[in-house]
Parts: C-alpha cells; structure tokens; sequence
C-alpha cells in the first residue's frame, strides 16, 4: 500500500490522533473537542462517519493502553488486590484492596450508563449538521470548572504554600463507596458531547475533599477501564475495514498515545499544585466562540468560506 | 447500615443483575435499551450485568464479613 496515495487522510487522522489523545485527559472533553474542531476546519462530522469509525476506535485503544502504561505499575498492585480481596472476602487482604473496589464501583454507574443510554444520546447530540449543541455544552463544561475551584479555594486552609494547602485534603484510600459511586455516576453526564469526564470527576472528587492530584489520578484509574473496554467493544468494526484504512488507523493508535501519555505525565506533575481555571477559561472562550460561529451556520444566515 | 442489611441488599442486586443478563442473551423476545435489533440476544448487555452481579456478590461477602 502507497500511503503517499492516502496522505490526505493520512494527515486528517494525525491531526485527531494528536487531539484525542490529548484532550482525552485534559478536562476540555474529548468528544466536544473532535466534533467543533473538525467542524471548525469544515470536515464535517467525523465522528458519525462510518470510514472513520475503525479509526476512532484505533485512536481510543491507544489512548486507554498510554494510561495503562503510565500507571502499569499501580494496575499490577490493584489487579492482585481484586483477586486477593475477592478469594479473602476482605478488603483488607491487601493494601490496595480499598482503592480497587472504589474503582470498580465508580466505573459500574458509567459503564452501564454508557451501555444504555449511549445509543439515544448519540441520537440526539449527533443529530444536528453543527456543533451549536456541544459548543453549549463546552460552555457549561467550563462553568462546572470554574464554580467548582472556586467552592474547593473557599475549602481551603488558610496557608500561602501550595503544597500544604493540598495536603490537607484527602487521598484515594480515604474515600467513601458512596462518595466513589457519586463521582462515578457524575462521569454518566460527559455521555454528552461538551462535558468532560475527566473534568467533573475531578470536580466531583474535589467536592468529596480529595486533593487536586489525587481526584485527578482517581479520574485517570476511573477512565482506563471505561475507555479500554469501550475500544474493545468496537473492534468488531476494524474486520470489515480495508488495509490502508487499518494502516492509517495504528499509526493514529500510535500517535494518540504518545499524545495521551505525555498529557497524562504533565497532567499528573500539574495538579500537584495546579488548578481547573484555566481549564475552565479554555472551556468558556472556546465554547462562546463556536457556539457564536455555528448558530448562524445552523439557521443558514451563512456558511464557512472553507 | 448494618453490614448484614447491606450483604443482604448486595446478594438481591447481584441475583437481579445475573437475571437481568440472562434476558438479555435469550433472543425472540424484545429487549429494553437495546439498539441494534431488539429481538437479538445482546453480548455486550450480557456481559455488563453478569459482570456486575459477580461483583455485587462479592461486595455482598465484604460486607458480610465486615458485620
């Protein structure tokens, strides 16, 4: 296969790979993103196009196994401990045995969330030629942010030292189920196109009092098996694809998860001390922005000159 | 809630769960929340449910022992 022939969509798949696997951790929701951008560059929906649909399940496969990377060492403690806990009928049998339940019970409300709810979301939120929809949704995403951080400052000790300030605040092992399925029931909402499911499970994390680095790698572990699995669960679509598409489709895995490990590698150094506003700031400006070019386009009073 | 009330509600999830899985891969009838032919067995529901009435019987053990 000449993949000179294929550069064009070649060159499509580099530039979502490096989107997906960026933005897949960053909390600017992933889908919201690969829908305006490309709308935006005038491409269309890519996501509801059924040649790009081997490819986008490739992209999302390299990004769940650049976090299984990241954190492989963290997925061999917590896959003992599963076992461990399970044959012991104890949490205690092992020292993460708390942390991988809390795991498990936050992903069951998003998994099946996801399994029933996907299909009518996506007709609703796909329906529309323009993102107006998801653009308005980014809009909220980057609200939830920003009322978020700010009701986490009011929260906090009364210390200039960012790294004490963190501290006070709780870690994984400390959490509640309840509070872990809470968290994960608020990932249920990033179904829709805009909202980000790393940024309102750090945010609802952070309203159960865990630290910013520790609600962000709580998000991370929360994600790996929601989106392996979803990948998984598409591969069936990749057997019919042609050769030079399932060629263009590794290279985008590739390239989506060198992007995602190194997001996920900054993210983690980041939130040690770092917070959502700008995040949050990113999510409102770009919103506004794309909400304001595709109303009009979607009432017709004019079209992208591209 | 005491440990044995909440083994007790894990057991009755867990129980639901495994039914609930069962309905979804016996075809010729229709399924709920399904999008593709409804009156297919459905795998993916199958194993979501199986998988998470497995769990909720080994929550219902924690708990258990935890009493």
């Amino acid at each position: 296969m000449d993949l000179l022939n294929h550069l064009p969509e070649l060159l499509q798949v580099l530039f979502l790979a490096v989107l997906q696997g960026v933005t897949e951790l960053f909390p600017v929701s992933s889908l919201g993103q690969s829908i305006i951008i490309p709308g935006l560059l005038g491409w269309g929906n890519l996501l509801t196009s059924e040649t790009f649909l081997p490819i986008l399940v490739m992209l999302h496969l390299g990004t769940a196994t650049a976090l299984l990377t990241f954190f492989w060492r963290d997925w061999v403690e917590l896959i003992t401990a599963f076992f461990k806990t399970a044959f012991a009928g104890r949490l205690d049998a092992h020292p993460q045995g708390k942390t991988i339940w809390l795991i498990i019970v936050g992903t069951i409300p998003v998994g099946l969330a996801g399994l029933l709810l996907n299909g009518p979301i996506k007709a609703i939120f796909f329906s529309s030629k323009w993102p107006v929809i998801p653009a308005a949704f980014l809009c909220l995403n980057g609200a939830i942010l920003f009322v978020g951080e700010q009701l986490r400052r009011r929260s906090e000790p009364d210390v200039t030292d960012r790294y004490k300030q963190e501290q006070a605040f709780k870690r994984i092992p400390q959490l509640s189920f309840l509070q872990a399925t809470l968290i994960g029931a608020a990932q249920t909402f990033a179904l829709i196109p805009g909202i980000s499911r790393s940024g309102i499970a750090m945010v609802a994390g952070m309203g159960a009092r865990l630290s910013h680095a520790e609600a962000a790698r709580f998000s991370f572990l929360l994600a790996t098996p929601v989106i392996l699995l979803a990948g998984l669960l598409e591969v069936p679509k990749l057997f019919d694809a042609p050769t030079s598409t399932l060629v263009i489709a590794i290279i985008g895995a590739v390239v989506a998860g060198i992007a995602a490990f190194l997001s996920v590698r900054f993210l983690t150094a980041y939130f040690e001390v770092g917070r959502l506003t700008p995040f949050a700031i990113f999510c409102l400006v770009e919103g506004l922005i794309a909400f304001l070019i595709f109303a009009p386009i979607s009432l017709g009073v004019f079209s992208l000159p591209w | 809630m005491r440990g044995s009330t909440l083994s007790t509600i894990l057991v009755v999830v867990g129980i639901l769960c495994i039914a609930i899985a069962i309905y979804y891969i016996i075809p010729g009838f229709p399924h709920l929340f399904t999008f593709s032919d409804p009156n297919k067995s459905h795998p993916t529901h199958f194993i979501a449910f199986l998988a998470a009435g497995i769990l909720a019987l080994i929550g219902s053990r924690f708990a258990r022992n935890a009493a």
